[in-house]
């Protein structure tokens, strides 16, 4: 039998040997556990992300819809206050019994209510003689504005404006609390044998901040923005490939297919007249691509072999490396954080179907991708996110209809979208662009 | 700072931990690396993936034992599947089932530098050289190494008896040489 003397003669001195790293090995230790850390931090900002997105278009709609809706009863429900400091609340229920009960005409249908707006007064006689001037001017005919005295109740005057909404309900009224009621209260004045009232509301057209979703699918693709550099870099990457393998052909390296790409997020807009409106939000885009690759290599490939980020790829544990062929199809996903700003114009003045036209632009941030690349030194496929421009610039256009319904306004229409920033900023691969095209829905709830 | 403390500290993300935990352990670990390979390149490749799975799994560390030794566990595990994935070590760790070699009864004294036995096993063709640091130096039985390579108990008896009988013939001769002070020629 052998003598584990030797043995421990060797574990002895191997115990005692000590090399020195080179400080590149921290720098790349530390960088990929930077890189690990903000990974695992990722999944939690998608859910933040998610959350805050579903909580804000919630909380932010609910408030410009309660907003608004207060205001489209402020006519009816303000205090107006008698020179004798009486105190008449318009549509206070305790009122007398005949004021509330003499209502002449009381609009229950949006035909009804139509009808009224048209016939533009109401009148009624209250048991004291007071005579309550109120007047309503169709915004159809804003411009023949007329001032007819009316003797109404108060209750009327409510009811007057609340039958007149239902109207909006069946029409595209985007923006305006005129536009949505059909028409608007101007201004109402309670007069007595003694006391006189005025009621000075809604003087000044207000245009609100509004909240909604936006969502859209559709279709991605990488186009080439210059001609003559497509070319290049077509003929750089077959050159050096033929020059690798000598045994490829052209076929092999595959074309950037189109693939699904959609989105979704929270949208503001805020009407800056009758026909524009300045749209922002913040949304998360999802595009993919797809190529044909050949089998995934198990090497790791020398750090020294790639020139697309030499330290990254040495610090990467398990590189995807595929070699070039049709043996399967890979998906390119990247999720891009966008931050979207437009103007958006009324074509039409349809209130049941209403054209608009958008433009704008968007910065976006790349939050994640798992983009393989063909490196033409190397003849492969890797990954490598260090290649992406991970800031993107990108411009839109849109054709939407508006599609009322009960309340919530809906606009959907093809867009398209395109990037002015670079996907790769790599030498020699060409300046791939994202093109977008697809539909887009945007949802704004209806106010109370 | 003792070690429950210094893990904690790397637990929380404190990047001066992390290097702390790191120039306590990297000239240490870069020699067992370096024993397993053939190049301090591909030693310090070993270094930087097993610190990294080293911060990945600290949480994982359950103070029973000695820190050092459960990092130098990690940096075998992984010097052992980097061998496995890098196609330089391929056929070289193509392990055959020969016929069962004796261990010699040689029992050389080993007056060797650490360097320059370090330098020796290093030598030796990959397979040998992996299973005589499992065995002789980390202590592994021959079960034990058959299960992390994959191969038969008598395999592993096989290519060990061969490892130990070349790199014994290797260091007698380097001894002669430096006894007869001539100049050392590589095996």
């Amino acid at each position: 039998m052998y003598d584990p003397r030797f043995e421990k003669a060797v574990q002895h001195k191997m115990e005692e040997l000590e090399i020195r790293p080179s400080e590149s090995v921290w720098v790349n230790i530390e960088k990929t556990v930077s890189a690990e850390r903000r990974r695992r931090g990722a999944p939690f900002f998608w859910r933040l992300f998610i959350a805050t997105m579903l909580v804000g278009g919630v909380v932010t709609g609910y408030y410009f819809g309660e907003k608004a809706g207060r205001r489209s009863v402020a006519p009816a429900t303000a205090r107006a206050w008698t020179a004798g400091g009486a105190k008449a609340s318009a549509s206070d229920p305790s009122g007398p019994p005949e004021t509330r009960n003499k209502q002449v005409e009381v609009s229950k249908t949006p035909a009804a209510a139509s009808a009224a707006s048209k016939k533009k007064y109401t009148r009624t006689t209250t048991s004291d003689d007071s005579v309550i001037h109120a007047t309503i001017v169709s915004k159809q005919t804003a411009e023949e504005r007329f001032a007819d005295e009316a003797k109404t109740s108060s209750d009327e005057a409510k009811t007057s404006v609340t039958g007149n909404s239902r109207i909006g309900a069946y029409l595209y009224t985007p923006g305006l609390e005129e536009q949505r009621y059909g028409v608007r209260v101007q201004g109402a004045s309670l007069k007595t044998n003694k006391n006189m009232v005025s009621l000075n509301t809604l003087s000044q057209v207000r245009r609100p901040w509004e909240a909604g979703f936006v969502a859209g699918g559709g279709f991605d693709r990488l186009n080439r923005l210059d001609g003559g550099q497509a070319g290049n870099a077509a003929s750089y990457t077959a050159s050096s490939f033929y020059g690798l393998t000598r045994a490829a052909t052209k076929t092999d390296i595959s074309d950037v297919r189109p693939g699904a790409s959609f989105y979704a997020g929270i949208y503001l807009q805020k009407q800056v007249s009758n026909r524009w409106t300045f749209h922002t939000g913040l949304d998360l885009h999802y595009y993919s691509t797809s190529v044909s690759i050949g089998q995934q290599l198990n090497v790791i490939a020398s750090p020294a072999a790639s020139l697309l980020n030499q330290t990254a790829l040495a610090a990467a544990p398990a590189p995807l490396v595929f070699t070039v062929g049709d043996l399967q199809n890979y998906v390119n996903r990247y999720y891009l954080l966008e931050l979207p700003v437009s103007m958006q114009y009324r074509i039409n003045r349809s209130k049941l179907l209403p054209l608009f036209v958008e433009g704008g632009a968007a910065v976006s941030r790349l939050m994640g991708a798992n983009a393989i690349f063909y490196n033409p030194s190397t003849g492969l496929y890797l990954k490598n996110e260090n290649v992406l421009n991970k800031t993107q610039f990108n411009i839109s256009s849109a054709l939407l209809v508006g599609l009322p319904f009960h309340g919530i306004r809906i606009q959907a229409g093809p867009e398209v979208q395109y990037g002015l920033t670079p996907l790769i900023n790599g030498q020699g691969l060409g300046d791939q662009h994202f093109f977008y095209a697809g539909v887009r829905l945007v949802v704004l709830p209806g106010r109370k | 700072m003792d070690h429950h403390q210094l893990v904690r500290d790397c637990l929380r993300g404190d990047g001066t931990a992390q290097r702390q935990l790191y120039e306590q352990f990297a000239g240490a670990m870069l020699g067992v690396c370096y024993r397993y390979t053939k190049s301090l390149v591909d030693a310090e490749d070993v270094l930087q993936e097993g610190f990294i799975m080293v911060y990945k799994n600290l949480h994982q560390f359950n103070f029973a034992g000695e820190l050092g030794g459960w990092i130098r566990r990690i940096m075998v595990n992984t010097a052992i599947n980097y061998l496995k994935k890098n196609s330089r070590y391929q056929t070289d760790l193509l392990y055959t089932d020969g016929v069962l070699h004796p261990v010699s009864d040689d029992d050389p004294e080993v007056s060797l530098s650490t360097k320059e036995l370090a330098e020796l096993i290093r030598q030796l063709p990959a397979g040998y050289q992996t299973i005589f640091n499992l065995h002789a130096v980390e202590g592994y039985s021959h079960v034990e190494i058959g299960k992390i390579l994959g191969i038969k108990e008598g395999t592993s008896r096989s290519q060990y008896a061969r490892a130990r009988s070349l790199l014994i013939s290797w260091i007698n001769r380097f001894e002669a040489a430096n006894k007869n002070e001539t100049t050392y020629v590589r095996p």
